[in-house]
């Protein structure tokens, strides 16, 4: 039988033609392989670059039309100058104290962007000063998502470095995501729903319903309740503005005149891949996530007095996290209500003062 | 209600064709060379030129018919994600409220200035008692949720 031929192997000029292209391919190949790749992850980290671009464009577009009916030039060149805003983390060569510093700086950066949207928009009421401020940090988030994302790529590309290159590929689908939900959230902190990081505020402000509101520290209410012979405290950030509160400050200051017996935590935690949205899990410790300033002061509280710290996570991802909140996280919200309510009874006494905190944005959420 | 987003994303997903647009005609490029090339190899499979072995024959007919097979696959799944692409994503949120004193439940699109233990409308059930201006005839909104129950994600 005769062995068949492909093309290339007979002896005819296309085969000829043919050979040489595969020894060419070839040569390519082993010069410029390595090239060749890069010049295709470039152009795919372009490709993303400009995605983020237009993401930052639109978020800024959309931020100026939602300020426009306040009538006021002047906020659209301070969010102009927001978006290369700078905050300045403090020294930590010697970490002593650097809590209360990075707590103080934070706070200052917070009152002067608050001031500022205030001196512009004298008449606005507090909510809607919060809800501006959340909408500028998403336009803040995918300017500084696309700087960096830009920086890497000409550094990439002024020094052809294919391990760079590599790396920013990798990472770029992360980036992306995360960029889309920033782009998500403008719908929800424009128009102030609420989002699913809300969600321990929102079990916190269930529990609250019918019992009196006292504020304490800046952004936080509380109400004190009788449960089953128990004197709960139940406290949250001030709703319906984005706030997320001071909760460490206001349990500090509670904690000087009531002794707690236990504290509770509600927040909203990111699950992972494959983890049901809205499901819940329950631990210790304190549950609250930001830069670490509030659960430094939790902590401080709990460990000086001995209190234990119990907590339960309401399960979601980053875009359900911070943009409208969705039915699945509603159910948690549910569940966690039912659940704190029994664990509340289970784990203290008649006579016991307890302490429930609702953790989380409480953009949409009164109390 | 098609919210904001979806217009957002709209828009976004409309601007991102622009950097594409020189890839599509190259891809297409590519694949009309591909299908040429599979049409040839079909063609010379079937008539048997210059050559009388049939196991070459077969294998030039498999190979035609493979690169025609992928070629389609690959303009279907482009066509695919196109459409994909502009269906447009209806997000809506919806106000759940509720009378305190009838407990009847109402549900209905979110409308600015909606909150979570704000006020809503009047309830249709409970009479209004006259001269009552206030708050008390109106519902008050217990939730704020998203429509669909999940988000949408693109990736």
């Amino acid at each position: 039988m005769q062995t068949p031929l492909f093309l290339g192997q007979d002896n005819t000029d296309i085969g000829y033609i043919i050979n040489v292209l595969y020894i060419a391919m070839f040569l390519v190949l082993v010069f410029w392989g390595e090239k060749i790749q890069t010049r295709i992850r470039l152009r795919d980290i372009e490709y993303a670059l400009e995605r983020l671009r237009l993401m930052r464009d639109e978020s800024v577009k959309f931020t100026k039309e939602k300020l426009k009916k306040y009538g006021r030039e002047e906020i659209n060149r301070f969010l102009d100058n927001y978006l290369e805003f700078v905050t300045i983390p403090p020294v930590d060569m010697d970490p002593a104290g650097v809590v209360w510093k990075l707590d103080h700086i934070v706070k200052t950066a917070e009152d002067r962007v608050r001031g500022e949207i205030k001196q512009i928009i004298p008449d606005l009421d507090e909510s809607h000063v919060l809800n501006i401020m959340n909408l500028f940090e998403a336009s803040y988030a995918l300017n500084y998502y696309y700087k960096v994302v830009r920086h890497y790529y000409i550094l990439s590309k002024k020094t052809s470095s294919y391990i760079l290159i590599i790396q920013l590929q990798a990472i770029l689908p992360q980036v992306m995501m995360e960029a889309e939900a920033y782009l998500g959230a403008l719908q929800a902190f424009s128009s102030g729903q609420p989002i699913g990081d809300g969600a321990g505020a929102l079990v916190a402000a269930r529990l609250m319903r019918g019992g009196e509101i006292f504020d304490i520290e800046r952004d936080n209410v509380y109400t004190v309740k009788n449960i089953q012979g128990r004197r709960i405290y139940f406290m949250k950030a001030k709703g319906p503005g984005g706030a997320v509160g001071t909760p460490g400050d206001a349990l500090m200051k509670l904690s000087e005149k009531e002794s707690f017996k236990m504290i509770f935590m509600v927040d909203a935690g990111l699950k992972l891949e494959g983890e049901k949205t809205g499901s819940i899990a329950e631990g210790v410790g304190a549950i609250i996530g930001g830069i670490g300033t509030e659960k430094y002061k939790i902590e401080e509280v709990a460990t000086k007095k001995a209190i234990p710290l119990y907590g339960m996570i309401i399960k979601m991802s980053l875009k359900e996290a911070i943009t409208p909140m969705t039915k699945d996280v509603l159910n948690g919200v549910e569940e966690a209500h039912q659940l704190l309510l029994k664990r509340i009874v289970e784990k203290s006494s008649e006579g016991d003062t307890v302490m429930v905190i609702g953790v989380g944005n409480t953009m949409g959420i009164a109390q | 209600m098609v919210t904001l987003w979806a217009s957002l994303s709209r828009r976004v997903s409309a601007l991102e064709k622009s950097p594409v647009s020189l890839l599509v005609p190259f891809y297409f490029f590519l694949l009309g060379l591909l299908i040429l090339f599979s049409l040839i190899l079909l063609v010379q499979g079937v008539t048997g030129t210059g050559r009388n072995d049939s196991v070459t024959n077969m294998l030039f007919i498999m190979t035609g018919l493979t690169g025609l097979v992928s070629t389609f696959y690959m303009i279907r799944r482009y066509q695919l994600s196109m459409q994909k692409m502009l269906k447009e994503r209806k997000i809506v949120v919806l106000t759940v409220e509720e009378c305190s004193k009838c407990s009847y439940k109402a549900v209905r699109p979110f409308r600015e200035g909606d909150y979570v233990y704000g006020y809503g409308e009047e309830c249709p059930r409970c009479p209004k008692s006259l001269g009552d201006t206030g708050v008390e005839n109106r519902m008050v909104i217990t939730a704020i949720y998203l429509e669909g129950g999940r988000q949408e994600e693109r990736y």
